[in-house]
């Protein structure tokens, strides 16, 4: 019986040595492939809710509506963001088309101007809508555009995470999406990006996003959005929150909808 | 009355079929299950004061009334109420700026009822943008202020990437120009207006083709009307009976406008060919056949913005000494020449202006600063407009600038001038 107990030890041992080298085996990149690869929804819809803290304590808050469909094999995901409230940025809209090898297509749609008009994307450090997120943070990543470092293993509010720094491949990179590194934690069951530390370009640690919950949004391929996020400059003491109030799976949102036609409705 | 009646009607619009999707439901308000309606608007006072005296000090409410989106479409509505503080005695106004239904029917989307449109690719300066006039005398910081709405019927057909837009306009309604209060000679007054009869065959229509694709924006356009900018025609039966009065013309205006991107630049352009049906009018009443371009480009640099543009005219069969048509010199008749051929910008056969707007948005988008800049090289008038602009919440906005015109004599800015140069301060507060 001892015997048998010390076979059944080596081989749940090995079983696992096993297992953590099929793990392992996966790349930085992959890793963040993958990170990217699970938060691709085929279409989305959602009602969010965007609250900007200043370093008083003083609170805006922003209702956005969004809907997201992916295209072209889910190499192309088109997105229609508008805000609902407050009543200064009331029927202001963005339409993205988000490419994964290109530069983006993106309109805004501002109810002053009374039209539609196409914008240029290269200004993705940009803060969105005056909170702490950024352009860049709105849209997923060209995974070309960086290199990646596996730094190890770190849990996350007890959720084990594979440590991963993101360099920007060149200066042009990094002036556009305004960090000089970033540094991500994302779950080794899930993949699912947990915690993320951005590095400024002088290379100070600047902002922490922290993912506060997530939603399993396709339960058939296991796709995933923020449920809620957390980001937190520590430079200025700034935050902004970003929760999704309600969303759908809705893979069969109609083409239409990312049009101007709509973004101007 | 008629209009507060329309306003009412919509409060009291109860429409029962909503749709059911999470992303429109949440247009009109956050949890619509229950609102079939949103109000909203804002309520603001300004004052505008050059270095000796006040020009305009007015306080203003708007009230905006939208429904939600119901299953075939929904309708907003937009009231004014100003009451302005200079002049004899406290003036109030009622303007119903906006009132209209939109219906959207498989392919097509109409919208009804009193409405502005504005068509171009290019930044403010937009010779496609024909169907509802502007006010060139009003006072405020919003450059939108300066549009007027008119009764429209407008319809679109979608058939992706193109879109086919016509626009109806049964009743003409003039721009309102900086003429009329200026002081006419002794003797000369005012007339009554000279425009279409509200008839079906003096309406004015506009069609226009549009293709947005991923990488490029364009459309053609073809205007048939009364243009939006009156003429000033004089008549004189004898010497006591001399009046000025405004007059419309009919004209044909072709445009084409794009919008894309080149690296990190966005590229547009806009260009229209107007031809009036009157090719002879006293006066210069009616402007010559013209060739209008603008082309410009933008560009970001981190929060840094700046839009450039080059805005051309060249004017076909351009005579240049303004003479009354019957060859007998009178100054005013000649002085009425002049005015015209300001109002439609002809005052030489080829112009060439540039326009700059800079733009900077500090402290987390709270504070945003812009000078909006147009120089007419060839006339050597200048306007510009700087404006600061700060959140002090996401309700309260203070703002304060400056409008300011300067154009050598007998230039349109050089008029303008006189009446509306002035800095100004605005407290707006949104609900």
């Amino acid at each position: 019986m001892k015997k048998f107990k010390a076979i059944l030890i080596v081989f749940i041992a090995l079983a696992m040595v096993l297992t953590s080298n099929a793990q392992s085996g996966l790349t930085a990149k992959q890793i963040q492939q993958k990170s990217i690869e699970v938060t691709r929804v085929k279409g989305t819809e959602a009602i969010s809710k965007m609250t900007i803290i200043n370093q008083n304590g003083q609170e805006r808050v922003r209702q956005i509506a969004v809907i997201t469909k992916l295209y072209d094999n889910g190499n192309t995901e088109k997105k229609l963001i508008r805000f609902s409230a407050p009543a200064d940025v009331k029927g202001v809209g963005f339409l993205t088309y988000d490419y994964n090898t290109k530069d983006d297509d993106k309109w805004i749609y501002m109810p002053a101007l009374r039209k539609t008009r196409r914008i240029i994307s290269s200004e993705s450090a940009k803060s969105f809508m005056g909170s702490e997120f950024s352009y860049a943070d709105m849209t997923l990543p060209n995974i070309d555009e960086y290199s990646y470092k596996l730094l190890g293993v770190e849990s996350v509010k007890d959720i084990s995470c594979y440590k991963i720094e993101i360099t920007p491949i060149n200066e042009d990179v990094m002036d556009a999406n305004g960090f000089s590194k970033k540094v991500t934690f994302i779950g080794k069951s899930d993949f699912v990006l947990r915690k993320a530390v951005y590095y400024d370009l002088f290379e100070d640690k600047e902002k922490v996003m922290e993912v506060e919950s997530i939603i399993e949004v396709d339960k058939t391929s296991h796709k995933y959005r923020f449920g809620k996020i957390v980001m937190i400059n520590i430079q200025n003491g700034r935050k902004s929150i970003s929760q999704i109030e309600k969303i759908q799976f809705n893979p069969n949102i109609p083409d239409d909808y990312f049009t101007t036609r709509y973004l101007e409705r | 009355m008629k209009q507060l009646c329309f306003f009412l009607g919509l409060l009291v619009l109860n429409i029962p079929l909503f749709s059911q999707s999470l992303f429109e439901s949440s247009f009109t308000s956050g949890d619509s299950n229950k609102k079939k309606f949103q109000i909203y608007g804002y309520i603001r006072s300004n004052v505008f004061a050059n270095e000796t005296d006040y020009r305009s000090v007015f306080g203003e409410t708007s009230i905006k009334l939208e429904t939600k989106s119901f299953k075939f479409g929904n309708a907003f509505s937009e009231i004014r109420i100003k009451q302005n503080l200079l002049g004899n005695g406290l003036s109030s106004k009622v303007d119903f700026r906006e009132g209209y239904v939109n219906l959207y029917l498989s392919d097509f989307d109409f919208r009804i009822g009193r409405q502005i449109i504005v068509w171009g690719r290019a930044d403010g300066f937009n010779p496609t943008n024909n169907l509802t006039p502007q006010d060139f005398t009003a006072f405020s910081p919003d450059e939108d202020d300066k549009r007027l709405s008119n009764f429209v019927l407008s319809c679109t057909y979608n058939f992706h990437p193109y879109k086919l837009i016509a626009n109806w306009v049964p009743v003409y309604k003039p721009g309102i120009l900086p003429f009329k209060k200026t002081n006419l000679p002794e003797g000369i007054i005012w007339g009554a207006n000279d425009f279409p009869p509200y008839k079906l065959s003096e309406s004015n229509y506009a069609i226009k083709l549009s293709i947005e694709k991923a990488s490029f924006d364009g459309s053609v356009s073809y205007f048939n009307g009364y243009h939006k900018l009156p003429g000033l025609c004089y008549e004189s039966n004898d010497s006591l009976n001399q009046q000025v009065y405004l007059t419309a013309h009919h004209t044909q205006i072709i445009g084409f406008d794009f919008s894309t991107a080149i690296s990190n630049y966005g590229l547009r352009g806009e260009f229209a060919f107007s031809n009036p049906s009157q090719k002879k009018a006293q006066f210069g009443s009616v402007p010559k056949s013209q060739l209008e371009y603008t082309i410009g480009l933008d560009r970001e640099w981190g929060n840094f913005n700046l839009i450039t543009q080059y805005i051309g005219k060249y004017v076909i069969d351009f005579h240049a000494y303004g003479m009354s048509a019957n060859g007998v010199h009178n100054p005013f008749t000649n002085q009425l020449t002049i005015w015209n051929k300001m109002i439609y910008g002809q005052q030489n056969k080829l112009s060439h202006s540039i326009s700059l707007r800079p733009s900077l948005s500090l402290v987390h988008q709270t504070l945003s600063c812009e000078i909006l800049s147009l120089f007419n090289i060839t006339t050597e008038e200048i306007y510009v407009k700087p404006k600061i602009a700060y959140k002090l919440s996401d309700n309260l906005t203070l703002s304060a600038g400056a409008q300011l015109y300067q154009g050598p004599e007998n230039t349109l800015f050089d008029i303008l001038s006189k009446g509306l140069n002035a800095g100004f301060f605005e407290c707006k507060v949104f609900f």
